[in-house]
Order: C-alpha cells, then sequence, then structure tokens
C-alpha cells in the first residue's frame, strides 16, 4: 500500500481527524503548512488547545511526534506540547491537508 | 521598509549618478542589506524582484506569483533559483517572450525553451514521470533547476518520492531525490551546479524506496541568501533597461 493510499485510509477510519481539523482555526491549519515550507523543526501549543487535539491525532497515525513538554511551572504558567514531523509525516501531512481542503 | 539599502554597492557598479530614488523600481523602494560581497536577501525580497523582473520581461501576470514561489522555494534549500532566475532573463534577452515560450529556438535548434513555460507543457505528463519505475528523459530546458519547483507541487498532496537524473553528453552528472517539501543530492557542488544549469536530458521517476534505502532529505532551511554583487548587477542593469 502506498503513504498516499495509506493516508486516505487513515482519514476515513478515523473521523476524530477531521472533527479536529473542523475545530482547528485558519491560523492553526496554516502553521502546518508553514512548517512543511520552511522545515520549521518544532511546533509548540498549549494542552487543551485545538492544535493539541489535532496534533494528537497526527501523533496516533505516527506523522508526528511529541518532543520536549513543559510547565506548567514558575516560568511557564501553562502546561506546552511540542511536536515535530516524523519520515512519515512529512509524506502524509501533505495529503493530509489537500484532502481535508477539498472536504472543507 | 528600508530604502536604498544597497547605495555604497551601487555606487561600486554605476558611479555616483547610481544612487537611487525610492520609486526607482516602479514604486519599491531598493531592497536589502550589503554584506562583503553581495547583497543579503530575505525570501520576500527575492520575491519582490522576481515579481517586478517577471512583468519587465513580459511574462504574463498570473504567472508573476507562481514564478516567485518557485525561485523562493529553490532559495529555501539552498539551490540556485535566484540566480537561475536572473540568468532566464539575462541570457536570451535576444529572444522575444513569445520565442522563450517555443521548443525551437529562434536559429531552428531544439531545446533551451523557457524553464517556466516547459513546465506547463508537461502538466499532462506529470502524473506518469513520477509514477514511473524506470526513468523517463526528456530534453531539458534552460535553466532546469527551476523545474524542480513544479515537480515539489505536484507531488506533495500524493505523498510521492522521486528520482531525477541530471543528464550531460549522455552521461548522468547528478542525480536529485525529492518528496514534496525535501530534496538530497548526489555529485560534488561543481557537478550539480552544472547539472542545474546545462544539463541536456533530464530523467524523472519513482524512487524505489522498497528495495533502496531512502538518502536523508533536507526540508527548507534558509530565511535569506547572499546575491553575489556581479550578479545584482546584472539584474540591476536589466531592471533599469528595461523600465
Amino acid at each position: 500500500m502506498t503513504i498516499y493510499d495509506a493516508t486516505l485510509e487513515a482519514l476515513e477510519s478515523d473521523s476524530t481527524i477531521q472533527a479536529a481539523w473542523r475545530d482547528a482555526s485558519p491560523g492553526d491549519r496554516s502553521l502546518l503548512l508553514t512548517m512543511l515550507e520552511r522545515g520549521v523543526g518544532e511546533l509548540l501549543t498549549v494542552v487543551g488547545s485545538a492544535n493539541h487535539a489535532l496534533w494528537s491525532r497526527f501523533i496516533a497515525q505516527g506523522w508526528m511526534e511529541q518532543s520536549l513538554s513543559g510547565g506548567p511551572n514558575e516560568s511557564s504558567p501553562v502546561e506546552t506540547f511540542r511536536v515535530k514531523l516524523t519520515e512519515l509525516g512529512w509524506r502524509a501531512i501533505p495529503i493530509v491537508l489537500a484532502r481535508l481542503r477539498i472536504i472543507e | 521598509m528600508r530604502v536604498v539599502g544597497g547605495g555604497w554597492m551601487l555606487d561600486k557598479i554605476f558611479g555616483k549618478q547610481a544612487r537611487l530614488p525610492a520609486d526607482e523600481f516602479g514604486g519599491l523602494p531598493f531592497l536589502g542589506t550589503p554584506v562583503e560581497g553581495g547583497l543579503r536577501l530575505t525570501m520576500e525580497e527575492i520575491r519582490q524582484f522576481v515579481l517586478i523582473s517577471a512583468a519587465r520581461r513580459g511574462y504574463p501576470e498570473p504567472s508573476h506569483e507562481m514564478i516567485a514561489d518557485r525561485v523562493t522555494w529553490l532559495d529555501r534549500r539552498s539551490l540556485p533559483g535566484f540566480g537561475a532566475w536572473i540568468n532566464e532573463l539575462l541570457d536570451y534577452q535576444s529572444e522575444t517572450i513569445e520565442q522563450r515560450f517555443s521548443l525551437t529556438r529562434p536559429d531552428g535548434s531544439l531545446g533551451r525553451a523557457c524553464p517556466l513555460f516547459f513546465g506547463a507543457k508537461l502538466d499532462d505528463k506529470l502524473d506518469e514521470l513520477t509514477a514511473s519505475d524506470k526513468p523517463i528523459l526528456f530534453d531539458a530546458p534552460s535553466n532546469p533547476v527551476l523545474l524542480l519547483p513544479k515537480l515539489a507541487r505536484f507531488i506533495a498532496p500524493l505523498g510521492r518520492l522521486i528520482m531525477i537524473n541530471w543528464i550531460k553528453d549522455n552521461d548522468e552528472i547528478a542525480a536529485s531525490v525529492m518528496d514534496g517539501f525535501r530534496i538530497v543530492h548526489r555529485g560534488n557542488s561543481t557537478q550539480l551546479f552544472e547539472a542545474f544549469t546545462n544539463s541536456a536530458k533530464i530523467g524523472v521517476s519513482r524512487y524505489p524506496e522498497e528495495t533502496q534505502p531512502v538518502p536523508p532529505l533536507r526540508p527548507a532551511h534558509r530565511d535569506e541568501i547572499v546575491v553575489p554583487e556581479a550578479l545584482m548587477g546584472r539584474l540591476i542593469r536589466f531592471m533599469r533597461t528595461t523600465a
């Protein structure tokens, strides 16, 4: 099975991805494209945010992996959530972005 | 916004009279930060230079943003996008833009067509090219490195991984492997420069990742580049003479 077919299958079988996508703002979504276009190493968000929900689904599919997280503590009053793309994610997330934009 | 930031360099190239007013380039100030040996340009500054120079060369307006996107895609990855674009502008000034949009040169020879026109001609072949298990060869356009972003934009939403063989004098002089956003090359810097600017033929195929290890692909990693003085001088002369 190609990465393309496997990614479409994941999108069809995991409805929580589309739900998290719908909850994300245009700004949240554009972060993903910026990450791909500019080679941003890591993305950071706050636990409980729309991005946290979306990226957690991507982690479940093996498209992202969680890197260091932190807080809340004296220097950071909120709990943060950091992710980076996996090798599979570099190939799969462009497919996801293209498909979900079409579905919208 | 900076104004006439490269004044000292313009003095060197054109003499004292070269100090440009802010609207020298049709309303845009002269952008860039002078550094030793050239000008440091951000991707936005490169984009602005490309938009204006594409218009001055006579490219149809809807293509200007596309050309700027291709050039900065390359420069973000340490590939010579802006340099190839400047060469494309200047090396074929004896041809009209209509003549550049032909696979036949005015002297009747074939090849070295505008890479942007050539990319458009590939549209209905891209699926076959990027899915083929064996390289499909075609005659290279001029400055063929400018084709890479076209291929990247096509394969990104398909998750494909492809290989490009750069061929000159019937020998492969370099190769590149890429997905939609990352790329890696085989060949030394001399071979790669020759490949990106002077390949006679290009081969494109699906990379056989089931049987071959995938080399480490590198994502975009630059937000600015330093453009050599001589190259900027050539572009500035072009922009002044076509204003």
